[in-house]
């Protein structure tokens, strides 16, 4: 009877304590998701608008330029190949984020899952004349993004902006 | 279904019970109609499951024919409880053919074992002969069977020898834990009895209104006829004798024990029923404490956690809204033209005494030059400063290349 009461005290103070402290947080807590909540709403609809604009743009970019199209990555590879060129290494990233993917070989591009969302397209030309290959890339109306060239390696890496898809 | 009991005392003793009620009780002499008996009984009462209580004599010495029941180190020995195959045989042959499936046995001496604590000594009587079981650390430390006119003595001898202080007459003990009430009591003369059986068969019968130490009830096969025989005089005698005391012995009478616990029990049920009320609130209220202390852990665990899904959600949307906003400023650029004019360009003035490492055309230009330390990179600037504009030029290290040391500049352009 004693040891029950005592424990009983003991818990009722322990809960008001945790109460006086959860109360506030649970309040403010509950404040903050609601307007996370409504702010949510809102970038959902922002994205839904931004997502259509997207779509366009890639229609408009792909029917513009020379680019790499998801589902078409093989060919867009191949007719570098066929012109003469050796590619060393292929890379998808992103635009944001650190995250990049190096593709085996183009043989097997387009059934790479992982480089379906890709934003960038990085390729490594290993040439015997840098010059040919940028003659070549300024010829074709390429969606290049970024080139690096090193004239004492006779390697240039070029970065495609990926279109939409095919 | 019907349970039987049987005991093989000096005389057997056979209880039938049904649904906890006793349905039969009666004292078999060990003659020559014996089994007919008692093939008699089981098959007429249709009995389901017989246990047996055997008083094995415990030897050191090996038999033939024999059944081994219990072993026990008694001091430097080993004792062995031996049964005569014979008659154990007999009795499973009456079994088998009343087709009883559930049979078992069990020794005394492992009901002694069992309800005798350590440091106790326990006197066990059947009609002209005593068993003095003592036990300590180790286990049974003694078994001692004597005669009646020297039980006293025998009892204090092992008590001295073994440094045992609590003696416990077995013909009276109840241990109530393993007691189950049978809920007949029966009219014995001018007494009520209540009659117990423990777990083991082992049957006592308690007298209701605590003034007569009742040793055996003897009932018909109806339950009709009764009688009954107080407590057995040595055996009393020697629990209360002075010698014991006088050792300090401190002696546990079981007729005392049952009382108490008897009256006990009647008073553990009234204050079942008469729970104090403040106590039930109490316990109302720790119970409602406790599941709101959860509640409020749950609450706490929701909060801190749970909760936290809106804003992750929103931490999602601008994440996604960042990279879709990059990806059309990406689209809505001029992709880069002209890059062979440039780098041609470029490497037609590269002074001597410098070589270009590599060269990065996206937004703007930038130019690693790689300069011998018979060069300067003044002279790059100067031979660059006329077409481009020169945004900026950082050391980054040295680089070495075919033994020559050359320090590495990264030159930022744009054209003019």
């Amino acid at each position: 009877m004693r040891i029950k009461t005592v424990l009983l005290i003991g818990v009722l103070i322990f809960i008001v304590a945790y109460g006086w402290r959860l109360y506030p947080e649970a309040y403010a807590s509950y404040q903050h998701n609601k307007d996370c909540e409504k702010a949510s709403a809102d970038s959902s609809t922002q994205l839904v608008e931004l997502q259509k604009d997207l779509d366009e743009a890639l229609v408009t970019y792909s029917e513009k330029y020379n680019c790499p199209r998801k589902g078409a990555y093989y060919d867009f590879c191949n007719q570098f190949t066929e012109s003469g060129f050796t590619i060393s290494k292929i890379t998808a990233k992103k635009l944001t984020g650190s995250t990049s993917t190096t593709i085996a070989s183009y043989d097997t591009i387009d059934d790479t899952h992982s480089i379906t969302d890709a934003d960038l397209l990085e390729i490594i030309f290993i040439t015997e004349d840098n010059e040919i290959l940028l003659n070549y890339l300024n010829s074709g109306n390429f969606a290049i993004d970024k080139i690096v060239v090193y004239p004492t390696d006779n390697a240039v890496i070029v970065t495609f902006v990926v279109g939409g898809e095919i | 279904m019907i349970e039987a009991f049987l005991d093989l005392d000096t005389s057997a003793k056979l209880m039938l019970t049904s649904r906890n009620n006793i349905i039969l009780f009666d004292t078999l002499e060990y003659d020559n109609q014996f089994l007919n008996k008692l093939y008699k009984i089981l098959s007429e009462m249709a009995v389901d499951s017989v246990l047996v209580v055997t008083h094995a004599i415990y030897d050191k010495k090996p038999y033939n024919n024999v059944y081994h029941t219990e072993t026990y180190q008694i001091g430097d020995s080993i004792y062995t409880g031996v049964l005569s195959q014979l008659d154990i045989n007999k009795l499973m042959c009456v079994f088998n053919a009343v087709k009883i499936s559930n049979i078992r046995f069990c020794d005394k001496m492992v009901m002694y074992d069992y309800f005798l604590k350590n440091g106790q000594c326990l006197v066990d009587s059947t009609s002209n002969t005593n068993i003095i079981v003592g036990k300590n650390d180790l286990g049974i430390s003694s078994v001692t069977y004597v005669k009646t006119n020297s039980l006293e003595q025998s009892l204090l001898q092992i008590c001295r020898k073994h440094a045992i202080y609590d003696t416990v007459n077995f013909n009276t003990f109840i241990d109530y834990d393993c007691v189950k009430w049978f809920e007949n009591f029966v009219k014995v003369q001018e007494l009520t009895v209540f009659v117990t059986l423990t777990v083991f068969g082992f049957f006592k019968f308690i007298n209701t209104d605590s003034r007569v130490d009742i040793n055996q009830v003897k009932f018909n096969s109806k339950l009709e006829t009764v009688s009954y025989s107080t407590h057995t005089e040595n055996t009393d005698k020697v629990l209360r004798g002075p010698a014991i005391q006088e050792n300090s012995a401190k002696v546990s009478k079981a007729p005392i024990k049952e009382k108490s616990k008897k009256a006990a029990i009647p008073i553990k049920i009234k204050s079942k029923s008469h729970r104090s009320i403040p106590s039930a609130l109490i316990n109302l209220a720790l119970i409602l404490s406790i599941f709101s202390l959860i509640l409020t852990f749950i609450a706490d665990y929701y909060f801190t956690n749970k909760a936290k899904y809106p804003e992750s959600l929103l931490n999602q949307n601008n994440s996604i809204i960042n990279h879709v906003t990059l990806r059309l400023d990406k689209l809505e650029e001029a992709p880069v033209q002209n890059s062979s004019v440039i780098v041609i360009d470029l490497m037609s003035k590269c002074p001597v005494d410098v070589n270009i490492g590599s060269i990065t055309i996206s937004d703007n230009i930038e130019v690693v030059y790689y300069v011998a330390e018979t060069g300067n990179i003044e002279t790059v600037k100067g031979a660059l400063s006329d077409f481009y504009k020169i945004n900026g030029i950082s050391e980054s290290g040295i680089v070495t290349l075919n033994e020559i040391i050359y320090t590495k500049y990264t030159v930022s352009l744009s054209t003019k």
